[in-house]
Parts: structure tokens; sequence; C-alpha cells
């Protein structure tokens, strides 16, 4: 498990991470969302024990982190900016991991590479971007770690990639109860993969949940009545938006479901449907009843 | 080592990454090692096939001054390989990230840099000494090699402690180069410079001499530009100490900085904004401090120079500019630009305060002047045959009587106003040096340790011969107290030169003749030594240079206080007068037979100068015989015979016991009066040959050849002095 409390980080003038507060489970695919700057390198590399905290303390597995070799064992990161020696080849890099982590597998390695369809005697300065991440993360995989960190997990991987990634990251997830932390700038990318999602904005965790539990317990209702209503009709339902036009209302509604349904029909509308939203409604909604705007580009639009 | 400290992982992957430079490093220094020996074996080869006589020689090691190669190239290149990921922020993270302390990345690194030097020093000695030992003509002095080895390795450790401090405190190539220049050379410099402001401003004052941390002998990288213990000679030991304990410092402090550094400082010019402020503030200080030098010159000497003043004014630019080009080198930003005049009062500071400092120290020192009551001792150095015998480099008196004599001949120096008194002295402008004017011939010069309240100023006293005599006495007394036998240090064919004044020797030979005089030195008083009224046959030089000892220069006279060694010269001499001439078939003797000849077919004697000298248990004799217009004829028949029967004696030489030796000059002249070529001599054409010879004799022979010499050995001591004259 990893604990976060008060973690805050600056570069000479500039805050990067101010007071974040978070707790992330053992055996779960943890999804971290923000905009460009918004901390998620930062917050990465300080739970990896590359940077110091200035305030603030990092637990993983209730040992700090930075300086302790043994828990870093236990950790593989991924940057966002990857290094590799000069000149290396997979091979090569893969002596080095082995000569620092005692859990590196050799035989994982070359399977994975296998898979990814990866030369390993190739110099990796002669591999296109998205091929130098998929080094990265074989191996990082290959170290079997207890914590895998992946930052900007899937840029520059096609379609394919990075179904085959995800796939990879979830079934380690399963059968060693590792624990992965994912960050992008694209919801759409964490999605499917991810348990629990958090959003980093400014240097601060403003929201985290788990998804399903974001999915089922936030939904839209659309409903109408005959006679003139207006929102105080609804006092009971925690509403986060609400929109008449004529006589149908919108809202977006948090609580159980059923209940609300059953809360709604007692009023006898003359139409009640209740609609699922998809994660970036969700977000968007939740930002908004905690007072930000949510990013256009987080809806990963831009990729459409 | 404490557990945790080295990683083996680490040291393999690090050595790893190191093989490029760790290889051309070995392939280099194979090269060298091989190419070298070969070298000489073939220029040895060229002149044996010339007829040269080849005797076993020491292997020059001025090769292993090569290694210093390592230090200044091939280390900082490993160093700069283990640690170039400081310099760059995906690289710094990625090994932060590594499961790996930081202590042990740092040392576990330098570990592998060791482990290639290792490598390479045996590849750069192991071509070389195997070569050399399967050669039978080339002889190795171990311990010298051994010396130079780690004297070299220490210049690597110092080097290697530079640099990982400059990188451990920077995030660039530039400024990790710059700094660590600035560490290499800025201490030094900033004592450079007061010591040749505090040397010109005060005048017969000595700095960094002795054992003082101002001596930059001390630092084996300046001792390698500047010359060994270049102020004063210090002992082989102190040099490789204190540059060990500063390199490891370096290291330490390295290390320190290596685990604090943030490893979002790569790609920055320096860890820390205070680390920056050094930086800038170091090389600019400098060259404020020169202009300091020329202020403080200017305005205490009196002279108020305007343009003197304008240069002043001129270095101060110049240094405010270096102190802002730094940041424009490093930084290239703006901002920081800005910083830097914000902290421009900090370096304005400094200079004024070292300004107001240094004044006040030279205007007191130049007023100073010894009294004798105020002394509380006085150290002497290099005194004479005290120093050059006994290898005492300071002697320490406490003396009354001393005191007043130094008293008195500094008052003589210095005025009240800490002024050269003009009437006493003339200045050499092309030396920049004082000569006493009173009793010129006469007078001394010794470096003076002046000792008041625990603190001692060193300064050059000039002494008229009779106080200079005092002071002798004073410290041979010191001296005598402490033992009266010459012990010379180890032999060593590069450090410790000998020489005999009149025989030829060779390598193998000077090292058996040091050997025998060293151990007999050590059986004899030294006062037997020097003042001897014994004849002697000849006298030793010896000077044993500082890189292994202080340096002296000894003369021994030898004489029957040393036989053994008296006796293996003679031996030695004659051995090395029967070798074959360079570049010639012929021996030596082949010639002086050569010149019989052409007298009895010519009946016409060629001109002949020579040295002579006889000597065994009873005959000892030496003279200079010139017989250029001095041999009658009958003289000359007589001349003829005598060195006839010398020649043919030497062939049957079982019971002769006396040496003749020879150092002969033969030519001809011609009708003008001028040298001329001698024919059949030499196929070269030479006029001139000169030829060292050896006759071994019975003492009746010795004694007829002496008593004809001593016709034609100059009468007085003015034709000696005509003669010298004349070949000067």
């Amino acid at each position: 498990m990893i604990s976060v409390k008060g973690l805050t980080k600056k570069f000479d003038d500039y805050k990067a991470l101010e007071n974040v507060n978070c707790t992330i489970p053992e055996g779960c695919i943890y999804g971290m969302v923000g905009s460009n700057g918004a901390g998620k390198s930062t917050f990465l590399r300080l739970i990896s024990g590359v940077y110091k905290p200035d305030e603030g303390e990092i637990l993983v597995d209730d040992e700090p982190i930075y300086e302790n070799q043994a828990m870093k064992g236990q950790i593989a990161f991924v940057s966002d900016d990857i290094f590799f020696l000069n000149n290396a080849t997979m091979n090569r890099m893969a002596d080095m991991y082995a000569r620092f982590y005692k859990s590196f597998d050799r035989e994982r390695f070359n399977t994975l590479t296998e898979t990814f369809k990866l030369n390993p005697k190739k110099s990796i300065n002669t591999f296109s971007k998205g091929m130098k991440r998929q080094v990265a993360i074989i191996l990082a995989l290959s170290c079997k770690p207890k914590y895998l960190f992946l930052d900007e997990t899937f840029d520059g991987l096609d379609p394919v990639m990075r179904g085959l990634v995800k796939s990879i990251i979830c079934s380690d997830v399963e059968e060693r109860k590792a624990t992965a932390i994912l960050t992008s700038h694209s919801l759409r990318e964490l999605e499917d993969t991810c348990d629990q999602l958090a959003l980093l904005h400014k240097g601060g965790l403003v929201f985290e949940s788990d998804i399903e539990n974001m999915k089922t317990s936030l939904f839209k209702v659309q409903t109408a009545f005959s006679e003139e209503y207006d929102e105080s009709k609804f006092e009971g339902l925690e509403r986060l938006h609400f929109s008449k036009s004529g006589s149908v209302c919108n809202m977006i509604v948090k609580g159980d479901r059923q209940v609300v349904a059953d809360q709604i029909k007692t009023m006898n509308p003359i139409i009640l449907d209740i609609l699922p939203l998809s994660l970036e409604e969700v977000f968007t909604y939740e930002m908004a009843a905690l007072g930000y705007t949510f990013d256009v580009e987080l809806l990963g639009k831009e990729e459409q | 080592m404490k557990k945790g400290l080295l990683s083996k992982g680490v040291f393999k992957e690090m050595f790893c990454q190191m093989k490029v430079v760790g290889v051309l490093a070995c392939v280099v220094y194979a090269l060298a090692g091989i190419l070298f020996p070969v070298g000489l074996i073939v220029e040895r080869y060229q002149y044996k096939s010339m007829g040269d006589v080849i005797e076993p020689q020491f292997f020059p090691t001025e090769y292993f001054y090569v290694i210093y190669g390592l230090a200044f190239v091939f280390v900082p290149l490993l160093i700069d390989v283990a640690f170039s990921f400081l310099e760059k922020r995906n690289a710094s993270d990625y090994y932060h990230a590594l499961p790996i302390k930081r202590v042990t990345l740092y040392v576990s690194s330098l570990a592998a840099v060791f482990a290639w030097m290792g490598v390479i020093y045996v590849v750069a000695t192991g071509f070389t000494l195997a070569i050399v030992g399967i050669d039978s003509y080339m002889m190795l002095d171990m311990v010298v090699i051994g010396k130079l080895l780690l004297k070299s390795l220490v210049a690597c450790v110092f080097i290697m402690g530079v640099c990982c401090l400059g990188t451990s405190l920077t995030g660039t190539k530039i400024s990790t180069a710059l700094v660590i220049v600035l560490i290499l050379i800025g201490p030094r410099s900033i004592i450079g410079i007061i010591q040749a402001m505090i040397e010109d401003q005060i005048p017969f004052a000595v700095t960094g001499y002795g054992y003082s941390i101002t001596n930059h002998g001390y630092n084996i990288i300046i001792n390698v530009f500047f010359g060994n213990g270049y102020v004063t000679g210090l002992s082989y030991a102190a040099p490789l100490i204190y540059s060990t304990i500063v390199g490891i410092i370096y290291l330490s402090l390295g290390g320190f900085a290596f685990i604090k550094r943030k490893s979002e400082s790569a790609g920055q010019s320096t860890v820390h904004p205070a680390i920056q402020v050094v930086c800038r503030i170091v090389p600019a200080f400098m060259c404020a401090l020169i202009a300091i030098w020329l202020f403080i010159g200017n305005t205490l000497g009196g002279e108020n120079d305007p343009m003197t003043y304008f240069g002043v004014v001129v270095l101060l630019i110049i240094s405010l500019i270096i102190y802002f080009v730094y940041d424009l080198i490093t930084n290239r930003k703006f901002k920081s630009f800005i910083k830097s005049v914000k902290q421009l009062p900090i370096f304005l500071g400094f200079v004024v305060a070292a300004a107001i400092v240094l004044m006040i120290y030279v205007t007191n020192e130049k007023e100073w002047r010894p009294e004798a009551e105020d002394i509380d001792g006085l150290e002497f150095y290099k005194v004479d045959y005290l120093y050059s015998f006994l290898g005492v480099e300071k002697i320490e008196v406490e003396d009354d009587e001393i005191y007043k004599i130094i008293e008195k001949a500094y008052s003589r120096q210095i005025g009240d106003d800490g002024e050269v008194l003009e009437e006493y002295y003339i200045y050499d402008e092309e030396y920049d040096t004082y000569y006493m004017k009173v009793n010129y011939a006469y007078h001394e010069t010794l470096l003076v340790g002046i000792k008041e309240n625990g603190f001692s100023r060193y300064r050059q006293i000039h002494l008229l011969k009779e106080e200079y005599e005092e002071i002798v006495k004073a410290c041979a007394k010191v001296v005598e107290d402490e033992g009266d036998k010459i012990k010379l240090p180890r032999y060593d064919n590069m450090y410790t030169w000998i020489h005999s004044a009149h025989m030829v020797l060779t390598d193998a030979g000077r090292n058996r003749v040091y050997n025998c005089l060293k151990s007999e030195l050590e059986t004899v008083g030294w006062k037997d030594i020097i003042v001897t009224d014994e004849s002697w046959i000849d006298y030793i030089s010896i000077i044993i240079d500082s890189d292994t000892d202080k340096d002296r220069d000894i003369q021994i006279p030898v004489t029957d206080k040393i036989p053994k060694t008296k006796a293996l010269l003679l031996e030695l001499a004659y051995e090395t007068a029967n070798m074959k001439e360079d570049f010639s078939e012929l021996q030596a003797k082949d010639y002086v037979e050569k010149w019989i000849e052409n007298y009895n077919s010519l009946k016409r004697a060629t001109q002949l100068d020579f040295y002579y000298l006889a000597t065994n248990a009873d005959v000892d004799k030496q003279a200079f015989v010139s017989m250029d217009n001095r041999l009658s004829e009958s003289k000359t028949e007589e001349w003829f015979k005598i060195i006839s029967k010398v020649v043919e004696e030497d062939k049957h030489s079982s019971d002769n016991k006396v040496i003749l030796y020879m150092n002969m000059d033969i030519h001809d002249i011609d009708e003008f009066g001028e040298y001329a070529e001698l024919d059949d001599y030499d196929e070269y054409g030479y006029d001139f040959i000169s030829v060292t010879v050896a006759y071994m004799v019975s003492e009746e022979t010795a004694k007829e050849f002496i008593d004809f010499m001593d016709d034609f050995k100059w009468s007085t001591e003015e034709e000696e002095e005509v003669y010298y004259e004349y070949i000067e």
C-alpha cells in the first residue's frame, strides 16, 4: 500500500505539488489524470524515490521510500522521458537491469520481447518513439515488481500495442497482486484499465474515486411532470446539475440508482429515464461541483 | 569497507560502461609500452653495428612520466563516463530511481574507475617491464619505478577527487569543466598571487618555504608543471601525503555533494545557488587580487603613478567582466544575469576586505625589523656544507649572539620606513635583486626564519663573511649534537647523479661506486671527509635531486679515508678506459700506439696535452701536462721511450700495481700553428683525438713516468691560471 500525506514539492519558486493526500491500496491499478503541468510526473517521481519531498511523507508498505534500497527494489518506474544507455541494445539494457534488480527475469524479458516483436540485438537508438516505450515497459515488467509506475503510459503506442500493454499490466496485477499507477493526460486511455482514478490539477489532488463506484453512483435522470415544477421539487436528491426545458428536466444525481428511481416515482412523473454517464461526463460534473472547469483535452477529444 | 557501500552489480555495470575509455587507454599505453623499449633496442643495434661498445644501462625512467597522462586525460574521461548521468534530467531520474543507495552508487562507480586504473597501469608497465626484463642490456631500478608509479597514482587520486567534486556540484558539461579548473588551480592561484605580491612589496621576504602549506611543491599537480618543489625542495613523501589527503578530502566532499544533490538539478549549472555565487566570485577575485597588488605597490611605494592607477581600474573592470561572463557561459539566462547583478555587492565586499587586509599586512611587514630581545629562535636553511654533506636542510639555533648578528644584518638592509637602504645596496633591474655594495665579494646570503611569538617570518639576510662564519659555527654545533656521519639516500639512476672529476664511469660503475661510498661514509666522520690534508686522487660529485630526496650537491675527495671507494674507482676507471671508442673499432689504447708509431716513422711528435693520474697505495700523483712546445728533440726521444715502455708493460700486467690513468688530447699543428688533420688516426678525419686510457705498470715505471712529467707540469700557479683562462 502506498500512503501519501501532505505531500508538497517545489522547484525553486514553483509549487509542483501542494498538500497531496491519497492512499493507493495493494493490488489495484490506479490511474492518475491531469493536464500538462498538473504534477503527475512529479508525483510519480516522488513515490519512486527519485525526488525528495519538501513537505509531507510518502510511505510504501509503511516505509519511507526515499533512499530506501529495499523498497526501491520492488518498484519499477518508467518515466515519460525514457533513458537508455548510449547505443545500447535491449540485451545490454537487460544486463544492466539484471545487475540492479535481483528479481529481473531474463526469460520473461525474452518472452515479452518476442511478444512485442522487437529485435533485442539492435540499437535502441534506431527504434521509433513507440518502440522505445515498449522496450521500457518490457524491461520494467521483466523486473516483476510489486509496484509498477508508468508515466504517460500509452504515449506513442498504436492501438494494438496499447491493448497489449493494458492486458499485460492487468494480468500482472491479477497474478502477482502487483500495484500499478498509470498516468496520462487522456481519460479514455485509462478508463478501461484502471480500478481507481484520481485527478490532479495545478499541483493538487482534486478528485479521487473508485471507477465502478463513480460510474454507478452518478447518473443522469431525465423526467417530466404534468404540473409546473422547479428544482426545489427534488430537494431530497443530491444533485450535481439541473436543467429544465419545457416540462422535461435533466438532472445529474448522485446516489443509489434504485432509491432515486423509487423516490421520483412517488412524485408521479410522466417520464422517467435513468441513464448512465460516460467517465468524461462523471468527471465533468464532479469537477463542476467542486468549482473546477474540466479541461476539454482530458476528454481525449483531440485524439478523436 | 562498510557492508552496502560497495555493490558488485553496480561495480560491474559501471566497469562495463567505462570500457570504451578503458580499452582506448590500454591500447595507447600498450603501444607506448612496446614502442619505447623497442625503440631503444633498435637504437642500440644501430650503435652496435657502428662498432660502439654497448654497456648495460638503466632503462630511462622518463618513460614513466608518460603515465602522468593517465591522471590528466583518462581519469577525467572515466569520471565523466561514470557520472555523466548527472547532466541530463532523464538519466539522472533513471539512476536515482534504481534500487541503490546514492552512496553505494558513488563508491561503486569510483571502485570501477580504480579498477580500470589498475588495468591501465598493468598494461602501461607490463609490456615495458617484460621487454626490458628479457633484454640483457637494460637494467631496471624497481624502487625508482615504484616511486614514480606511486606518484602518478597519487596524481590520479587527486584529479579524481577534483573531478568528482566538480561533477557533483554541477549539472552541465560546461559548468563541470569550469568548476574542475577552478578547484584545481583556484586555491593555489590565489595563494600564489598573494605570495608574489608579498615578495614584491616586502623586500627580502620569502614565502612558501619549507613545510609551510603555501609551498606549491605540496600540490602534486602544480608540482608537475612547475618542477619539483620549485620554491624549496620537499622530501619525496611530503607532496604525496599532502596530495593524497587533499584528494581524499575532495573525494569525500564530492560524495557528500553527490548524496545530497537533488535529481532535478541535472541540467542546471550548479546544484545550489550558493555554489554559483562562489564559482562566479573566485575567478573574478583572482583578477581583482592583481589589481589590489598594483594598487598597494603604487600607494605604499609612494609612486602614485597615474598610469598604474589606471591599470588598477582596468583590471577591476576585467574582473567584473569575468564575474558576469561566468554566468552567461554557464546559465545563459537573463534571469540569472539579473541575480548576479544583485549579488555583486558580495563580490565587491570581498575585494574591498581583501584590499584592506593586505594593505595592513604589507604595511606592518615592511616596517617590521627583528630585534634580538624579541627573537625566540632562528631557522637557517641549507647552510653550506652542513646541508650538502649531511642533508640537514633546516637548523634551528637559539643563541643570543646570533640573534644580534641577524638584527644587525637586517638593519643594514631595511630602514625604519621599511625601504631598502640604498647606501648599502645596488638594485639589479635585470635580475630584480639586490647586491651588497660593501665587500661585494665576501657577503653570503642565507634564508632565515625569524621566530617571534610563535610565528616565523622568512627573509633573505645578507651577511658579512665574519657574520656568516659565526652562524656556520653555531649551526655546526647544533648539527654535531645530532651525529657526524653522512647518510646518503638510496641510489637511483634517475635522481642521483654521480660523477668522477677525472674518470669515466659507466652506469653500472656509478651505481657500484655510489653504494660503496654510501656504506663507507656511514663509518667516517664528515669532518674527516671535508677537511683533509690527505692527498686525493679524485673527487666525486653527487647531486641528489629533490624528487627522491632534498636536492644536495656534495663534493667528496677520494682519499685513503675511504679506501674501498678509492680502490673501486681505480678498478672501474681501468675497465672503462679500455673500452672501445664511440663509432670506431679502435680501442683508446690503439690510438696511443698509433701515435707512437707515427712518431717512430715520421720522427715527428704530434702535439699532446694530457692529464694523468698515477696511483696506488704508495704513489699518488696527478698533474696536467702540456707538451706543445716544450719537448726538445732529446726529450722527445726520451718521452716516447717512456710511453712505449708503459704501453708494453701494460700488456703484461700481472705484477703491476700502479694505474696510470690519462686523458689525452692528441692533435697536430700545421705551419700556421693551427690544428691540422691527423693522418690515419681516424677515418672520420678528425684533427683532434681525445682518449681516455689507463695502463697498469710497475711502481718503478710509474716513478719514471712521473719524474719525466714533473719537468712539464706547471711550475707556478700563474701558469696554471693562464692555461685555464686560455681554455675558457
